[in-house]
C-alpha cells in the first residue's frame, strides 16, 4: 500500500487573441507556439501512456478562453497555415545545415517534431484538440477542471456578486458543452482566492479548487495537516494547497531543473540569429524579428559560447530529472505519513506551458515521471483531487486565507501603480451590466444580442492578463489597448441600449470579433 | 502563464535575453529599445490614458500581408467613430475599497462637483482651513466609535494606498475636515477584512494533535512571503512578459543566466553561408553531393549552406532527361577563419 499521494496539475491558459480583422497579428502566435509546444506534445504524451498501458492519472485545467481558441475555425486554419511555413523551414534548415552535423541532427528533429504535430491536428483530431483531451478524461487517465470564464482575477473583481457568478457559471456552461459532464473541479485564475468565492463554487457544484501554500497555511482554524491535506471550506468546497518542495524542484532558479546546461537554450532561436533575408519570410510581415521556435543550442552553461543541442543528451536528463523528482516525493511521503498518521496528499501545480514552451523537455520529463510512477515504485501514487476526497472524505473545516500565486503571494501584481486605474472603469461595467440586465430583461431580438454582447466584451476587459502585462511591463500597449477596446464597447453598448438607438450593424462587428461564449446568458448579472 | 504564458512569448520572450545577450543580434535591441520607449509612454501616464492607438501598427501589417485572404478574415469595421476615450467620470459620488495584501489596501472614488459644495456649506461653504480626506476606520474590535485615521489628500488624487494590518477590518470615507476637527463625509465605502500574515491562533478541538509548528514548517510555512516572494520577483524581474504569473515564464531566463563580460558592450558576430546556383534543362535531374535537387519551372535552382571552417567539395551532376547525357561540376569552397585580438585605440585619438 502506497504512502502517499501526488497530484500533478497543469494549468492551461492563453488570454482570448483573435484578430480576425487582420491577416496577420503577432500575438496570435502565443496559441500557435504553444500547440506545437506544449498542448501537442502533452496529447503525444498521453496517447504512448495509453498504447503502452500505463496507469496514471493527471489533473489539467484548460481555460474557457483556451478552449474558445482551440475550436475556433479561423484560428484553426490560421494554425495549419503557421505550421506549414514553420514546416517549410525547417525543410530548408535539413539542407542549409548539411556541412554542420550536430546542427542537422537538430533541423531534422524539429522536422519530425513538426509534421507530427500536424498530422496529430489535422488528421486525428481534425483540427480540434479539446477532443483529444475529452478522449483521455473518458478514458479516465485526465481530469479536466475549468477556470473562470476569461480568467478574471476574482478578488479584484469581485464587486458585486454577479461578476464572481458570471464568470463561473459561464465557465461551467462551456465546460458542460465541450467535455459532456460537469467540472469537479476548478483553477481559480492566478489561485486567487478571497473567502466567501466558495459559496459560488458550491452553487454550480463544484467540489475542490487549488490555492497556494499559505492560503491553506494561514486558514482558520488552523489546519491540522498543513498543507498535505485539504481543508473543507465553510462551504463544503475543498481547497487543495500547492506543496512549495516540488514545486521548487521544477522552478526555482537555484534547484530547478529546466536550468540544466543539457536542456535547449530557450534564447537562442534563428528568427534572431541567422541572415535576415533568409529568415524574412518567417518572421512577422512588417520585417520585425520574431521567434521561429526553431533553436540549436544547449543551455551550456554560464557563457555566451553557447553549444549545440544534442537531443539524446537532453532526454538522458529528462530521465535523470525524473527519477530525482519521483525519489524526492517518495522520501517526502514516507516522512509525512510517519508524522501525519495518515497518507500526505502532494499537490504540484504548474502552468502547462512551462512543459514544451518554456522547459524544451518538460513534457518528456513528465512521460518519464508518470512511466517510473507506476513501474518502479510503491511508495506514492499519482490521483486527482477528486480521487482524494474519495479515498479520505473527511476533511477539517476551516477557512483559507485570501491569497494567490502571484509575486508576494496576494494581489499586488494586479493592483499596482501601473494597472491599479482598471479597476474604476471594470467596476462600473460590472455595475452597468446588472443595470442593462435589470432593465431590459425579457426582451428578444437584437437588445438580447447586445445584452449578451455586452457581457462578453466585460468578461474580455477582466482577463487578468492585462492587468498581469501591464504589470510585468512587456507587451503593456497591446494589454491596456485591448483593456480599453472591451471596456469602451461596452460603455457604447449601455449607452446605445439606454437611448435606445442600437446600431445592429456594429453589433455585428462585434459579435463575429469577440466570439468567445456563444451562449452567454446576460441574465447571470440580474440581481 | 506561462505563456506563456510570457511574452513574453512570441514577440518580446526576447527582451530578457537582448539584454543579457543583445550582444549578439543586433536587430533585436532595436526593436526593444523602439517598444520600450512605447512602453514608457503608455506607463507614464497611464491616468490620463492617452487616446490608444490600437488599430495602427494592425493596419500596416495587413497591409503588406501578402499572403492570400482567408474569406473568414475579411471583415469591415462599421463605420460609426469608435469612442476613443474611458470616461474619467461617471457622474457618481462613491469609494471603493480593496485588498491587496495583508498590509495594504487600495481606494478609489469619485466625488461631484456639486455634491462636494453641498457638503461644503455644512462646514461654512468657505474652502479656507478645510480639506479633503480619506478617513479610515478600523472595525475589527468594534463598529461604533471606531478608532480611526485621517490621509491628507493633495492634488487631484482620486485613489489611495492605505497602510493597514493583517487580519483588520476596514472601511473608509472620503470627506472634507475642517481644522476645528469638524468632518463631513461625501462617499463611505464597503468593508473589507485583510488577509492574516501567519497562522491562525484559532484551534479546532477536534483536530488538534499534533505540532503545528512543525506542520507549518513542513508545508514550507516559513517560506511563505520569503521564498515565494524571492522567486516570484526574480521571475517577474527576469522573465518580463511571461503570460502568467504562476511559475513558467520565468524557467528560460533562469534558465540561461547569459552574462555579458565585455565591460564595454562592444560586440561583434560574422558568420558565413555559402550559396550554390545553377541552371540546367528543367527537366533534367540534378544531385549535388548525391542528394537530388528541386528544379524550378526554368530550371534554375539554388541551395544554401552554413558553411563553418573547413573544405568542402561539392560534386554537382546534371543528368539530361533521356539519360543518355551527364555533366559534373565540382566547386571545391575551403573557410578559414582568423580572428586576431582585439585592438583598443586610446580615447583621444580622434
Amino acid at each position: 500500500m502506497e504512502k502517499g499521494l501526488l497530484s500533478l496539475v497543469l494549468h492551461a491558459h492563453l488570454p482570448f487573441v483573435r484578430h480576425p480583422e487582420h491577416e496577420y497579428f503577432l500575438e496570435e502566435n502565443w496559441l500557435y507556439e504553444a500547440i506545437t509546444e506544449t498542448y501537442i506534445p502533452l496529447i503525444h504524451m498521453f496517447e504512448g501512456l495509453l498504447k503502452d498501458h500505463v496507469p496514471y492519472r493527471i489533473t489539467m485545467s484548460l481555460t474557457p478562453p483556451l478552449i474558445s481558441m482551440l475550436k475556433d475555425p479561423l484560428l484553426q486554419e490560421r494554425y495549419i497555415k503557421h505550421l506549414d511555413k514553420l514546416i517549410e523551414l525547417a525543410n530548408k534548415e535539413i539542407d542549409r545545415t548539411r556541412f554542420q552535423p550536430a546542427f542537422h541532427e537538430v533541423a531534422l528533429h524539429y522536422y519530425w517534431q513538426l509534421t507530427q504535430a500536424r498530422e496529430t491536428f489535422v488528421n486525428r483530431y481534425f483540427r480540434d484538440l479539446t477532443w483529444a483531451f475529452k478522449k483521455f478524461q473518458d478514458l479516465g487517465h485526465l481530469e479536466i477542471i475549468t477556470c473562470s470564464a476569461t480568467h478574471g482575477f476574482l478578488p479584484l473583481i469581485n464587486r458585486t456578486e454577479a461578476a464572481v457568478r458570471g464568470q463561473i457559471v459561464t465557465a461551467v456552461k462551456q465546460y458542460e458543452g465541450v467535455f459532456g459532464r460537469k467540472p469537479l473541479g476548478i483553477w481559480l485564475p492566478e489561485c486567487g482566492y478571497f473567502p466567501g468565492v466558495d459559496r459560488f463554487l458550491k452553487d454550480v457544484g463544484i467540489r475542490y479548487f487549488l490555492t497556494d501554500t499559505h492560503g491553506i497555511l494561514h486558514a482558520s482554524p488552523r489546519p491540522k495537516f498543513g498543507v498535505y491535506a485539504p481543508i473543507y471550506c465553510p462551504s463544503g468546497v475543498a481547497a487543495f494547497g500547492r506543496d512549495m518542495e516540488s514545486s521548487k524542484q521544477v522552478w526555482s532558479a537555484v534547484e530547478g531543473y529546466p536550468g540544466d546546461y543539457d536542456y535547449r537554450e530557450f534564447y537562442r532561436d534563428i528568427g534572431f540569429d541567422l541572415d535576415y533575408e533568409y529568415i524574412r519570410p518567417y518572421i512577422s510581415p512588417d520585417g520585425l524579428r520574431i521567434n521561429t521556435g526553431i533553436k540549436y543550442y544547449r543551455i551550456t552553461g554560464d557563457t555566451d559560447d553557447k553549444q549545440p543541442y544534442v537531443r539524446a543528451w537532453a532526454l538522458e536528463k529528462a530521465a535523470y530529472h525524473a527519477g530525482n523528482f519521483m525519489f524526492n516525493r517518495e522520501k517526502q511521503c514516507e516522512f509525512l505519513h510517519d508524522f501525519m498518521g495518515r497518507k500526505p496528499m502532494i499537490v504540484a501545480p504548474y502552468d502547462a506551458e512551462l512543459f514544451g514552451h518554456w522547459w524544451y523537455e518538460g513534457p518528456e520529463f513528465l512521460n518519464f515521471l508518470i512511466r517510473k510512477m507506476a513501474f518502479d515504485q510503491k511508495t506514492v501514487r499519482l490521483v486527482t483531487p477528486s480521487d482524494y476526497l474519495r479515498i479520505y472524505p473527511v476533511n477539517q473545516v476551516s477557512t483559507p486565507s485570501m491569497s494567490s500565486w502571484g509575486w508576494k503571494g496576494y494581489a499586488e501584481t494586479w493592483l499596482s501603480g501601473a494597472n491599479d486605474w482598471i479597476y474604476f472603469h471594470l467596476h462600473k461595467a460590472t455595475l452597468r451590466m446588472t443595470e442593462l440586465a435589470n432593465r431590459f430583461q425579457g426582451q428578444n431580438g437584437v437588445v438580447q444580442r447586445a445584452l449578451n454582447q455586452a457581457a462578453r466584451e466585460l468578461f474580455l476587459a477582466q482577463s487578468s492578463d492585462w492587468a498581469f502585462i501591464m504589470h510585468t511591463g512587456t507587451m503593456v500597449p497591446y494589454a491596456v489597448r485591448r483593456t480599453k477596446e472591451h471596456l469602451l464597447n461596452f460603455l457604447r453598448l449601455y449607452e446605445d441600449m439606454m437611448n435606445n438607438r442600437l446600431d445592429e450593424g456594429w453589433l455585428n462587428y462585434l459579435e463575429s470579433k469577440s466570439n468567445i461564449f456563444p451562449h452567454m446568458d446576460y441574465r447571470l448579472f440580474q440581481e | 502563464m506561462p505563456w506563456f504564458r510570457g511574452k513574453k512569448k512570441a514577440g518580446n520572450g526576447n527582451s530578457a535575453k537582448n539584454k543579457k545577450e543583445g550582444k549578439e543580434v543586433p536587430e533585436k535591441k532595436e526593436t526593444v529599445n523602439k517598444r520600450s520607449l512605447a512602453f514608457k509612454a503608455a506607463t507614464r501616464q497611464p491616468k490620463s490614458m492617452p487616446p490608444s492607438p490600437p488599430a495602427k501598427k494592425p493596419e500596416k501589417k495587413a497591409e503588406e500581408a501578402s499572403a492570400p485572404r482567408v474569406a473568414t478574415t475579411q471583415m469591415e469595421m462599421p463605420k460609426r467613430e469608435p469612442l476613443s476615450e474611458l470616461p474619467w467620470n461617471y457622474g457618481d459620488n462613491q469609494i471603493y475599497l480593496m485588498v491587496r495584501d495583508p498590509y495594504w489596501l487600495f481606494s478609489y472614488w469619485e466625488i461631484q462637483k456639486d455634491h462636494q459644495e453641498k457638503k461644503l456649506k455644512e462646514l461654512g461653504g468657505s474652502w479656507d482651513g478645510v480639506c479633503s480626506v480619506v478617513r479610515v476606520y478600523d472595525v475589527t474590535e468594534q463598529r461604533r466609535n471606531a478608532p480611526f485615521f485621517d490621509i491628507v489628500l493633495q492634488g487631484n488624487a482620486h485613489n489611495w494606498y492605505v497602510n493597514a494590518q493583517p487580519n483588520h477590518s476596514y472601511f473608509v470615507e472620503i470627506g472634507l475636515l475642517h481644522r476645528d476637527g469638524r468632518f463631513v463625509a461625501l462617499a463611505r465605502s464597503n468593508e473589507i477584512t485583510t488577509p492574516r500574515a501567519g497562522m491562525s491562533e484559532v484551534i479546532d478541538e477536534q483536530w488538534m494533535g499534533i505540532d503545528f509548528d512543525k506542520m507549518y514548517a513542513l508545508s514550507g510555512g516559513f517560506e511563505v512571503g520569503k521564498s515565494s516572494m524571492e522567486l516570484k520577483q526574480l521571475m517577474e524581474e527576469r522573465l518580463r512578459g511571461a503570460i502568467s504569473s504562476g511559475s513558467g515564464g520565468v524557467i528560460s531566463s533562469l534558465a540561461s543566466p547569459v552574462k555579458i563580460h565585455k565591460k564595454r558592450g562592444f560586440w561583434f558576430i560574422l558568420d558565413c553561408e555559402l550559396i550554390v546556383y545553377g541552371a540546367t534543362e528543367p527537366d533534367a535531374k540534378v544531385t549535388v553531393q548525391g542528394k537530388e535537387v528541386k528544379l524550378r519551372p526554368d530550371g534554375t535552382f539554388t541551395l544554401r549552406f552554413a558553411l563553418p571552417d573547413g573544405k568542402y567539395v561539392i560534386d554537382a551532376h546534371a543528368e539530361s532527361a533521356d539519360g543518355i547525357e551527364e555533366r559534373v561540376i565540382i566547386p571545391i569552397v575551403q573557410r578559414h577563419t582568423e580572428r586576431p585580438a582585439p585592438i583598443f585605440k586610446s580615447k583621444d585619438k580622434k
